[in-house]
């Protein structure tokens, strides 16, 4: 399992697109703080210490599912699509190759994340806990979903093209859910963090136990499957 | 202990049922080899052995571990698949690193340096998987199934497309293998090469194992025929043959200048070539042609 993980996680590293994000993420993270610190007077009425992480939020609830999707949507597929999928399933179990792969991507982006927050911190001279917890339990749906939709769709080519689809719907559709009671939007309002995120504290619980039911379906698929 | 034994297994691909009910043995410490047509379904049988396919139906052991304890087998065998497919962008030395890891092999760098000498791939540790050539490829895919010290080995077709020195290396590394103790389960569609590694073989045809033996067993079990081909002077005809007062001597043709007559065994030949001799018939050429393993597999 640590085997995959390691190889996935740094194989993310290696792509361009995940580096051209996580420096945008980092560079983003500190202009937005050196700018803070230097027109202390922006920050006036303010909750002042929520600008900081205000640009990271924002682009991990707006640009979250884009980044993810375009990163890693081909991350189950892609290998059975190759069949080098057959050198990892006789040698492993298909639970360690779903839940490695999940770490893999999931710790990359945390590592991502993290830069930017340690970076913030260092700006604002204090610790953004629930901001950090809360953009962790985004990701975290976010990386589960997409295990999912690439184990479930089984064409890397469908998989980009859901993936960008649904990189711009889930937060528009989202946010819109998150402050509406429109019947239609219900299911959208549920299921996607956004409606959590909003009411924060302890409704971050739920989006973190959808994502694990999203990995669980994954490894049911997966464990069905010929490969 | 058997190495595998298979139960009444079956495999059906939307609708199509590609394994009829597979019965088969394979005992500790031989090299086993599966033949069969193309399509004949020897890879899905060798998926569904190794956790990459699930079977229909029917049942399964290897090493004494039923298919309900998949991961305690994939601990004890090792695996080249079909495909050469490999990770393109890795390179040599950094893919049986990955691949060790997954198998919990703790060799060093040297030792897999060692290894891809093994099998005839010096000198390429740190070239990446994409620039090797197909044989290469196979190749590397040997080399990976090697990891973990499998004591069951399932190689499908190891030397299609290898060089013949290289596929004599490949060979030798099987015949190496059997002395360390390891079992070997290989398809390949040169007989040749079966005849000259496998204790056992097995054809398959139909979904189903059709035969099944070492094969001298399936030699002699395909009525053993012995063709003795002649270039004489005057040339031979079946009444020249009936004069000669042998029987179960047949003659079969006449085919530029050489004649080809059906004994039914060894004993006959001297006995031809003398009263041919005593009839004044001038004998400048004899083979002898004993039923082959390829007509045994074309017979099925
Ligand atoms: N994933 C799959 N889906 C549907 N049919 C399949 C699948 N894999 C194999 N088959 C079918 O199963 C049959 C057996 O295929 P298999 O690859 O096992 O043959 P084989 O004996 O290994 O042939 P070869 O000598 O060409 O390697 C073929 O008819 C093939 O089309
Ligand atoms: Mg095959």
């Amino acid at each position: 399992m640590l085997a995959i993980l390691k190889n996935e996680f740094f194989h993310t590293f290696k792509s361009f697109k995940s580096v051209a994000i996580v420096l945008f993420f980092t560079l983003t993270s500190v202009v937005t703080a050196s700018y803070l610190t230097s027109h202390p007077e922006l920050l006036g009425n303010f909750d002042s210490q929520a600008a900081y992480t205000s640009s990271i939020k924002f682009l991990i609830f707006f640009f979250g599912f884009l980044f993810v999707f375009a990163v890693s949507h081909d991350i189950i597929n892609r290998e059975i699509d190759y069949q080098t999928i057959r050198l990892l399933v006789s040698k492993t179990s298909r639970f360690n190759i779903i839940l490695g792969k999940f770490l893999g991507s999931f710790l990359f982006w945390i590592g991502a994340i993290s830069i930017s927050f340690l970076i913030v911190s260092l700006y604002a001279r204090s610790w953004f806990l629930l901001d950090y917890l809360t953009v962790c339990t985004v990701l975290f749906f976010i990386t589960c979903l997409n295990i999912f939709l690439s184990t479930w769709i089984s064409r890397p080519s469908m998989t980009m093209f859901v993936g960008i689809l649904l990189g711009i719907l889930c937060p528009i559709l989202g946010f819109w859910a998150a402050f509406s009671s429109n019947w239609y939007l219900l299911p959208f309002k549920y299921l996607l963090p956004y409606y959590y995120v909003v009411e924060s504290n302890g409704y971050l619980v739920i989006p973190f136990v959808i994502g694990i039911l999203f990995l669980a379906a994954s490894y049911f698929m997966f464990n069905r499957r010929d490969l | 202990m058997l190495a595998i034994e298979v139960n009444d297994l079956h495999k059906r691909y939307a609708g199509n049922d590609v394994l009829k009910g597979i019965q088969l043995h394979v005992t500790q410490g031989e090299i086993f080899g599966f033949l069969g047509r193309n399509g004949a379904g020897k890879s899905t049988f060798i998926h569904i052995l190794t956790g990459i396919t699930q079977p229909t139906s029917g049942s399964f052991s290897i090493l004494g571990k039923t298919h309900h304890q998949m991961e305690r087998i994939k601990q004890k065998i090792g695996v080249m698949p079909d495909t050469s497919n490999l990770y393109q962008h890795m390179k040599a030395l950094d893919f049986l690193k990955y691949m060790a890891a997954l198998k919990g092999d703790t060799r060093s760098t040297a030792e897999l340096s060692q290894l891809l000498e093994q099998v005839g791939l010096p000198h390429v540790e740190k070239q990446k998987i994409k620039s090797f050539s197909f044989g290469m490829k196979k190749k590397i895919s040997i080399a990976q199934a090697l990891l973990g010290n499998p004591e069951l080995i399932f190689l499908d077709e190891p030397t299609s497309g290898l060089d013949p020195e290289s596929a004599i290396l490949i060979q030798q590394l099987i015949l190496t293998l059997k002395e360390q103790g390891k079992t070997i389960f290989l398809t390949s569609h040169n007989l040749t090469e079966i005849e000259k590694i496998c204790d056992t073989v097995a054809i398959m045809t139909d979904g189903m194992i059709a035969k099944v033996g070492t094969v001298a067993q399936l030699k002699h079990a395909a009525k053993e025929t012995i063709h003795v081909h002649l270039r004489t002077n005057p040339s031979l005809d079946a009444m020249r043959l009936q004069e000669c007062g042998i029987n179960d001597v047949q003659f079969i043709k006449h085919d530029q200048a050489v004649s080809v007559i059906e004994v039914n065994e060894e004993e006959v030949i001297p006995l031809l070539i003398e009263r041919l001799t005593a009839q004044r018939v001038k004998i400048y050429e004899v083979k002898i042609e004993v039923t082959s393993l390829e007509d045994v597999f074309m017979a099925v």
